[in-house]
């Protein structure tokens, strides 16, 4: 039954109903905190499992184990990333001047991280697919960080929506005070107000998507491998050292090359 | 503990007793407070790099004081001269309010810098060397003194507001304030901590002048540059 419920609540915010302005007016308690990070979860496992596959079907032996990691791994790289960048996250988002409270906050990134995911692991039968036809290594790779950076902005947009018209939804709020001001003679207007509130949610969108992304790209990096390099032994973990960003393009220049 | 977390959210939201147009004095006791607190946390986060063998964790409490020590400690030998330079420039009556806005922005600056300790922490798990882990946090401090800014909007807006001889006194502060600090922060070295250094409260070579040494470096690498 609970896998019915999620099921449901999955398609309600995938198709915009828990986003509704009306809705988000009056607060985000109908985006269920418990809820997401089980689905989130799930949807995790499975983009995980698929990324894990090369190492089943791609290598001789075969490592099963690896398939394990990544199913666990995939998962746990977008709530670490969240455990670590959320202090500084919520933080920037009061001075922004937003009226999230730590746990409304929480729940909004938590639906986003949920709406990546979904995207995520819709991309998985994709990914086993070119893991069954292919055997390049960087190719693998390199479609990973695509889908990965797909689902990621389709989740960003996710979040920019529901910022936006949580800040509308404030100027709204305001709007009573606003109409008082103009009654004493300044100049304050709904427009001035809802104009405000929107550059608040773009300026603590931009200060979010830098934080998270660069802890997230580098938590990626960290929990290395996802998809094992067929030339190296099974770890759970590699060495540390190194980045991510450095690695992506030396991963182009391979593939270009060979 | 309770009051304490609530206050630093009504802080950063600048309602309650943080709002902008509130008294003064409640708040001062507060603001110290988080920079006690705060500068603490962060100043631990940022020594562990040291390493957590069992005699290296003097190096964490020492950087967790000293953090709070460098700020408050500036502000101090900075503040008589500008009580003395904002009197003369006829705003003694605006003084209180704009010593709160001092004291907030650096509340501010602790506060953000806090809550990016589990970044910094997530950091120097992925072994950086020492010199990018010094690099690092010296943009993590960038940030948080970006963060500030907002703060020192919020309080010190309405007094520019009010008279522009306000943002001189604004920029004759962060003249003195950096000319103090950077000696203050070269005095109170180590911050990081080199692991390979035992752990020491300060350099044994710590006084000394940051500007000298500075000079000095400049004027190393221009005599290996000329050709004679």
């Amino acid at each position: 039954m609970a896998a019915r419920g999620w099921l449901r609540e999955l398609d309600d915010l995938l198709r915009g109903s828990k986003t509704d302005p009306e809705l988000l007016a009056g607060g985000t308690e109908h985006l269920k905190l418990s809820t997401h990070v089980g689905i989130s979860v799930v949807l995790g496992l499975i983009y995980g499992a698929s990324m894990g596959l090369y190492a089943v079907l791609s290598r001789t032996p075969s490592v099963p184990v690896q398939l394990l990691a990544s199913t666990v791994k995939l998962p746990a790289l977008f709530f670490l990333t969240l455990a670590v960048s959320f202090p500084s996250l919520y933080v920037f988002s009061a001075m922004l001047g937003t009226r999230l409270s730590p746990v409304a906050a929480l729940r909004v990134i938590v639906s986003a991280i949920t709406v990546n995911l979904a995207v995520l692991a819709s991309f998985a039968p994709i990914t086993a697919f070119f893991t069954l036809t292919t055997t390049s290594y960087p190719f693998m790779k390199l479609l990973n960080v695509v889908f990965l950076a797909i689902s990621g902005v389709i989740g960003l947009g996710f979040l920019m929506k529901v910022l936006s018209r949580l800040e509308e939804a404030y100027a709204a709020l305001d709007e009573p005070e606003a109409g008082e001001a103009a009654d004493a003679g300044k100049s304050t207007t709904r427009t001035d107000t809802s104009r405000n509130r929107s550059a608040v949610a773009r300026r603590l969108f931009k200060v979010w998507l830098i934080v998270y992304a660069l802890v997230g790209a580098q938590m990626g990096w960290i929990l290395r491998p996802f998809i094992g390099s067929p030339d190296l032994p099974f770890t759970w973990f590699r060495q540390r050292g190194g980045n991510v960003f450095v690695d992506v393009l030396r991963t182009v220049a391979e593939m270009l090359g060979s | 503990m309770r009051a304490f977390v609530q206050a630093a959210d009504d802080f950063l939201h600048a309602r309650g007793q943080f709002a902008p147009g509130a008294p003064v004095g409640p708040q001062l006791k507060w603001l110290v407070l988080f920079i006690v607190i705060f500068g603490a946390i962060y100043g631990a986060v940022m020594a562990s790099f040291t390493g957590l063998a069992p005699g290296r964790y003097r190096h964490l409490l020492y950087v967790g004081l000293k953090v709070p020590l460098l700020l408050v400690v500036t502000s101090a030998l900075c503040i008589p001269s500008f009580f003395v330079v904002n009197a003369v420039a006829g705003l003694r009556d605006d003084f209180g309010a704009a010593f709160r806005a001092l004291v907030a922005t650096q509340a501010c600056l602790t506060l953000v810098l806090a809550s990016l300790a589990p970044v910094t922490a997530f950091y120097y798990f992925c072994a950086p060397q020492y010199g990018t882990a010094v690099l690092f946090n010296a943009g993590m401090f960038a940030v948080a003194a970006a963060g500030a800014q907002i703060m020192m909007t919020r309080y010190y807006g309405p007094l520019i507001r009010r008279s522009a001889r306000h943002r001189t006194m604004l920029y004759f502060w962060f003249f003195v304030y950096a000319l103090v600090g950077i000696e203050m922060g070269w005095i109170l070295r180590p911050f990081i901590g080199d692991p390979r250094i035992p752990v020491a409260f300060l350099r044994s070579d710590a006084w000394g002048n940051a500007y000298v040494v500075v000079i000095r470096l400049i004027v190393r690498i221009l005599g290996r540059l000329s050709p004679l």
